[in-house]
């Protein structure tokens, strides 16, 4: 279809998994695959590479069907999980490994090591051999050399899942910016969604081996189209749509919602941060109305998380999540939400919230 | 690119020169000897009667000199790997002669139709009990007798045995070395040997009596005469003629063949002529030359009789005691039943 | 995922397989068919009648329940003297570690014959050992009697066969990492425990993969067996063969016990094979940095690690040593002592070549280098190209394994029988033979080159090629760049016990060759033939010689290509 950039439809099938995917990606962008473990993002990204055969269908890449190309002729550079340095040379041998089999001469191989080292803020580390290196060290070393290849289309395995928070964070900003610098389209595959969410132009979700959803960060996280997204993207609350007719508070005169189960396992979910919390008789509740309002809840747990207090909390036998900014001050509270704050599901599958009348 | 070519290209290079140049060695160490006459035979023989230490060489090269034939000596191994060659090679000869077939494999040999008659003149000089086959399809070339060898050093006079009954006597406990005749000609050699002296129904007795004398039942001679050198044990099977190596090239009597009054079983080890061959005179010169000239070198080098009864022996052979009683065995009859007794042999050994 | 399941590699990986496969087929499978089929013939024609006497009869069980015996008894004796070894090796530097791993490949190389007299020279009532602890001691009667008993074939097998495990194991042991050792301390496994549970369970992969050529020695042994073990008690299918191929001239025969033989050892190989698969899965490269090579501090450590040192020493050296010394020690008769004395030497090289293109020495050192110099440099690629293909998972891997191990189940006699069928059916010149010598010797050391490849070659994970693959490099150019550097060092070790194998190989090269090319092996035996036991020793003492300078030279490169 677009003349640019990835454009793949594949399926393929193993001993216990069938794997049908299909999506786009624009040249110049970081698309993130998410998913579960087992979900098949290593594997479309080694069906992308071409270190494994799909059954059927296509990859176009940049205009040109790369579908039954050779792995090393589709100018696709891959970082692995495991970083794959090559033992037995040091650094900036590993770096000018693709570009010696492009025959790119000395004086500009080493010119573009120093570069590139730079580029991933390890310069001096030409002389250093993997064994010596720290993992965040090797991932961008890894980096780099796929960036030497000079690739149309960077696929990165999980690249910072061995590493801990505060270099996950920092380095997933440095890959940001290093795409922005490059300009190369990448495309990232990762479990961590707070990862996705923070660097990806378009994420793809993934789950048994089908595309659950396409989107931005934003658009996956609010309007998630399955209640496994919605669940995956984030913390979030699933509670029965039978409760609605119990909690429902609208203001006076207006029929605001109408209240229409549908046969299946009717659901509505709704995040933690759009919870609101009065803990304090004496204050009235902000309202926001129409709103589901759930008297008589029990704080269970209260977690402090840096910015915000995580409370579990109990009503009617379901738990709920919230997140407050301060510290209730009671253990009995009551939560609301807000109509347009929940999204309902039939089957784990996103449905129209029946109309509300504005009013 | 570039690296990977060279790399390539050298192993390559190295390569094809160590090939062509090993290639060539080897070719230039067959050596290309002037001629005087059109005529070559081809001679197999047992290893050891090839080697430089064997008689094979100075004979060869005598030879030569006399009579202008060239000779290729071929080894193939010991005697039985040689018969079994010769054997393969029925549709397509190579050789002329074979040299060292002895006469326990003598049935084997006449039944796989091999040789041919050659009643040479020189046979008018050796005894008759030597000359195994009437047919002259195998002749004679040089004998022995199976003996033990004592060490005078570890055993003194009084002990020496002086019959086979005696060696079953308690007091050569772990002394006596003795040879595996599944695995060797010489403990096949004694095998029979026991089979001549006690007959069927007694031999398996002695054997099993030795059980507990010997030191140990070796796979060849090899290696028990080097067990038997390196002073393991005082007695070993081998032949009368032994002490003359010793005498002869290491000046010293220690080592003496010991005469049992049983007698002796014998080995004859034969030459014959091949039907398949093309160049049956020149064979038979050699074969004369063999049986003639050559039975001075032949005994001195093989440490072994000649059957030239003509031939004088140096002094050393004196050490060689030569037995009153000889004895041997059809070789038909070995044929029908070695595998039997082999068979049983090692029934009773293994138990 | 698998890398050789991609398109266009499979060009590339299907070609691999096709050198080793040519000579083993050649030189081993025909020649052995030939062989074999005897076993199915009998005056009626074709029939299985042969076969099933055999393999029914109950002499046959025995004694194949018996070599089986000795064999697994001698190689669990050579896994408990090597490990140790093997552990001190992998885990310390000490001086003259580099000696002792060479040295310790030098029994390969003697012909079986020597090694037994070199054993009851250093080990006999009347040996060495013996002499000197009666002297020390003051005693009438030598006090190790362990000769010509079972316990000696086991001892001998020990000696000749422990290194093997000792150094394929401690160089894969070198390259292990140490992570889940640590995490084993961690969570409060002693030192001890955390070896026998996780440190032992890891090194499976070597320890199965050189127990299991082991094993295939023992089995076949021969000369070992019958002299050192006393008497027929202790007969071996090889034993049968033999007499049954030689003796009894019954080929049908030997070729049924053949068939029986290589069959059970197949299965055996099979079930290695399968067991060597699942472990090597868990494991992967090293890249941690170099492993800690510590001395023993405590002074208890300090005499352990002495105490196996000489012991191990007594084991590989004592017989080699009385080889060495026997040599050089000669008296004007054999009754006087004696004395030091070059005489052995002076002898051997006195001699000039025969007219029969016999050799001397000279000629015979030069012939057995070079042939064993190109069996080495020729068998490394093929060996490397068949694990190559054998990498692969799938049913025809794992054929590929067993047809690759196949020569070393099957008896050298019957190889032997077969090797004159080929030797019959070419004609041709000196070079003819030299090229089929090297192409037999390259069967026997295939096997082994194998073994010591495979193990390294699994490690290597599948991700370092497939990231060279997506940096734009072909297959072939992954191979050479980045899969054969990681496995220099397996290669050189399988190159050199090919270089073993060949210099102390006889049967072969005396058939194929039409005994035109004469080596040291069959020098030596000429020797021994013609009572000459002291020449035969100074002969062992050069090939010694010989192979252990190789072995330094090739210990010193491997250490400066650890680039690691």
């Amino acid at each position: 279809m677009a003349d640019n950039g990835l454009n793949c439809s594949i399926k393929a099938s193993y001993e216990d998994f069938k794997l049908n995917v299909s999506f786009m990606i624009k040249t110049g962008e970081l698309a993130c695959i998410i998913g579960p473990s087992g979900c098949g993002k290593s594997t479309t990204l080694q069906l992308i590479a071409g270190l494994i055969q799909p059954e059927e269908g296509s990859i176009q890449l940049n205009g040109s069907d790369i579908t039954f190309k050779a792995v090393h002729e589709r100018q696709i550079a891959m970082v692995f999980q495991d970083y794959a340095l090559f033992p037995h040379m040091n650094v900036a041998q590993n770096i000018a490994y693709p570009m010696k089999l492009r025959k790119i001469n000395k004086a500009k191989r080493k010119e573009s090591i120093n570069h590139l080292l730079s580029l991933v803020s390890l310069e001096g580390y030409q002389k250093r051999k993997p064994q010596e290196l720290s993992g965040g060290e090797r991932q961008r070393v890894a980096l780099a050399r796929a960036l030497a290849s000079q690739p149309q289309l960077l696929l990165l395995d999980e690249p910072l899942s061995a590493l801990d928070a505060k270099l996950r964070k920092h380095l997933r900003e440095e890959i940001r910016r290093i795409h922005e610098e490059t300009g190369i389209t990448t495309v990232y595959v990762t479990h961590d969604q707070e990862e996705a969410l923070s660097i990806a132009d378009r994420i793809i979700v993934m789950h048994e081996g089908n595309v659950e959803q396409i989107g931005t960060g934003e658009e996956i996280y609010n309007k998630p189209n399955s209640l496994f997204v919605a669940s995956f993207m984030g913390e979030g609350n699933t509670l029965p749509y039978s409760i609605i007719p119990r909690t429902l508070v609208s203001q006076v005169g207006s029929s605001s919602f109408i209240f229409k189960p549908l046969d299946g396992r009717h659901t509505i979910f709704f995040r933690p941060e759009d919870v609101t919390l009065q803990d304090d008789a004496k204050l009235p509740l902000p309202e926001f109305l129409p709103h589901l309002q759930f008297k008589h809840v029990e704080v269970e747990k209260i977690e402090f998380q840096g910015n915000h207090y995580r409370l579990t909390c109990s009503w009617e036998g379901q738990s709920i999540i919230a997140n407050a900014t301060r510290k209730p001050k009671t253990k009995i509270v009551t939560l609301g939400i807000r109509i347009q704050d929940f999204r309902e599901y039939l089957d784990g599958k996103l449905v129209e919230k029946h109309a509300l009348s504005t009013s | 690119m570039e690296v990977l070519m060279n790399k390539h290209r050298n192993v390559c290079a190295f390569l094809a020169i160590l090939l062509v140049s090993s290639l060539l060695f080897a070719q230039g160490k067959q050596e290309v000897p002037a001629s005087k006459a059109n005529q070559e035979i081809t001679v197999y023989a047992y290893d050891a009667f090839c080697g430089d230490w064997g008689p094979g060489p100075s004979i060869v090269e005598t030879f030569e000199a006399k009579t202008g034939i060239r000779v290729k000596l071929v080894s193939s191994g010991d005697a039985i790997e040689m018969l079994i060659k010769v054997k393969s090679e029925k549709n397509n000869p190579i050789a002329d002669v074979v040299v060292g077939i002895s006469d326990d494999m003598a049935a084997k040999a006449y039944e796989a139709n091999l040789f041919e008659p050659y009643a040479s003149e020189a046979l008018e000089s050796i005894p008759a009990f030597l000359q195994i086959d009437g047919q002259h399809r195998l002749l004679p070339f040089d004998y022995g007798n199976f003996a033990f060898i004592v060490d005078t050093e570890k055993l003194s006079k009084e002990d020496v045995p002086t019959s086979l009954m005696e060696l079953t006597d308690p007091k050569y406990k772990n002394k006596v070395l003795l040879i595996d005749p599944r695995t060797s000609s010489v403990g096949l050699g004694m095998l029979l040997w026991t089979i001549e002296v006690f007959g069927e129904e007694g031999y398996l007795a002695w054997w099993q009596a030795m059980k507990e004398n010997a030191l140990t039942i070796a796979e060849g001679w090899s290696s028990a005469y080097g067990l038997f050198t390196e002073g393991e044990a005082p007695l070993v099977l081998s032949y009368t003629t032994s002490p003359v190596y010793h005498v002869t090239y290491e000046e010293t009597t220690r080592y003496q063949a010991v005469l049992f009054t049983d007698g002796h079983s014998t080995t004859i080890e034969n030459v014959g002529l091949l039907s398949s061959s093309k160049n049956k005179e020149a064979a038979k010169l050699f074969i004369d030359f063999l049986l003639t000239d050559a039975q001075l070198e032949i005994a001195t080098a093989n440490s072994m009789y000649p059957v030239n009864s003509q031939t004088i022996l140096p002094p050393a052979f004196d050490w060689a005691p030569k037995p009153e009683k000889s004895l041997s065995m059809e070789a038909s009859a070995i044929e029908k039943n070695l595998d039997r007794w082999l068979t049983e042999w090692t029934k009773v050994m293994s138990r | 995922m698998n890398i050789h399941e991609s398109g266009t590699s499979k060009g590339f990986y299907k070609a691999m397989p096709i050198p080793g496969a040519a000579v083993l087929i050649v030189l081993f499978l025909v020649p052995l068919f030939f062989t074999l089929s005897t076993a199915f013939l009998t005056e009626e024609g074709f029939s299985v009648s042969r076969i099933l006497e055999t393999f029914t009869s109950s002499y046959t069980i025995r004694i194949l329940l018996f070599t089986l015996f000795q064999a697994a008894l001698s190689t669990l004796a050579s896994l408990m003297v090597a490990l140790p070894g093997a552990y001190l090796l992998a885990n310390y530097s000490f001086k003259g570690k580099r000696l002792i791993k060479a040295l310790s490949t030098v029994p390969f190389v003697i012909p079986s014959i020597l090694v037994v007299l070199g054993f009851v020279i250093f080990f006999g009532n009347n040996g060495f050992l013996n002499q000197f602890l009666m002297k020390i001691f003051n005693l009438s009667t030598p006090p190790i009697q362990i000769l010509y008993t079972f316990k000696a074939i086991i001892l001998a097998h020990t000696f000749f066969n422990f290194p093997i495990i000792m150094n394929l194991v401690s160089s894969y042991w070198e390259h292990m990492d140490l992570h889940c050792e640590m995490a084993a301390w961690t969570l409060g496994a002693k030192k001890s425990k955390t070896f026998r549970t996780i440190t032992l369970p890891r090194l499976l992969p070597s320890i199965i993969s050189s127990a299991s050529l082991v094993f295939l020695f023992c089995y076949n042994s021969f000369a070992i067996i019958l002299v050192l073990g006393g008497g027929p008690q202790y007969t071996t299918m090889e034993v049968e063969i033999y007499r049954l191929a030689r003796m009894s001239m019954d080929t049908g025969g030997a070729a049924a016990l053949s068939l029986l033989s290589i069959i059970i050892t197949s299965l055996l190989l099979i079930w290695y094979n399968k067991s060597q698969k699942v472990l090597a899965r868990t494991e992967s490269y090293t890249l941690s940095s170099k492993r800690l090579e510590k001395r023993p501090t405590s002074t208890l450590g300090r005499l352990l690690a002495l105490l196996y040192t000489l012991s191990s020493l007594l084991f590989i050296l004592g017989p080699i040593i009385s080889i060495v010394l026997r040599s050089f020690m000669a008296s004007s008769t054999r009754s006087a002592t004696e004395i030091f004395s070059l005489k052995w030497y002076r002898q051997l090289f006195a001699l000039e070549r025969g007219t029969g293109h016999m050799g001397s020495a000279l000629e015979a050192l030069n012939n057995s280098i070079s042939i064993a110099a190109l069996v080495a440099i020729l068998t490394i690629p093929v060996a490397l190209a068949l694990a190559t293909a054998i990498r692969k998972k799938g049913f025809a891997s794992s054929t590929l394994e067993l047809f690759g191990m196949l020569p070393m189940t099957v008896s050298s006699v019957i190889i032997g029988l077969g090797y004159f069928i080929i030797s019959n059916r070419i004609r041709g010149g000196v070079g003819v033979g030299y090229t089929l010598v090297v192409l037999a010797h390259m069967v026997i050391a295939i096997p082994f080159a194998l073994r010591t490849i495979l193990p390294e070659y699994r490690k290597i994970p599948v991700s370092y090629m497939q990231s060279s693959l997506t940096l734009g490099a072909s297959p072939m150019r992954t191979f050479f760049l980045i899969e054969v550097p990681l496995l220099k060092g397996a290669l050189l070790t399988g190159g050199i016990f090919a270089f073993a194998l060949s210099m102390g190989e006889i049967n072969a090269t005396l058939t194929l060759s039409n005994s035109a090319i004469v080596t040291l092996p069959i020098v030596m035996y000429r020797l021994i033939g013609s009572y000459n036991f002291q020449g035969a020793c100074a002969l062992g003492t050069i090939l010694i010689l010989v192979s252990t300078i190789v072995f330094v030279v090739s210990e010193l490169a491997k250490g400066d290509s650890n680039g690691r």
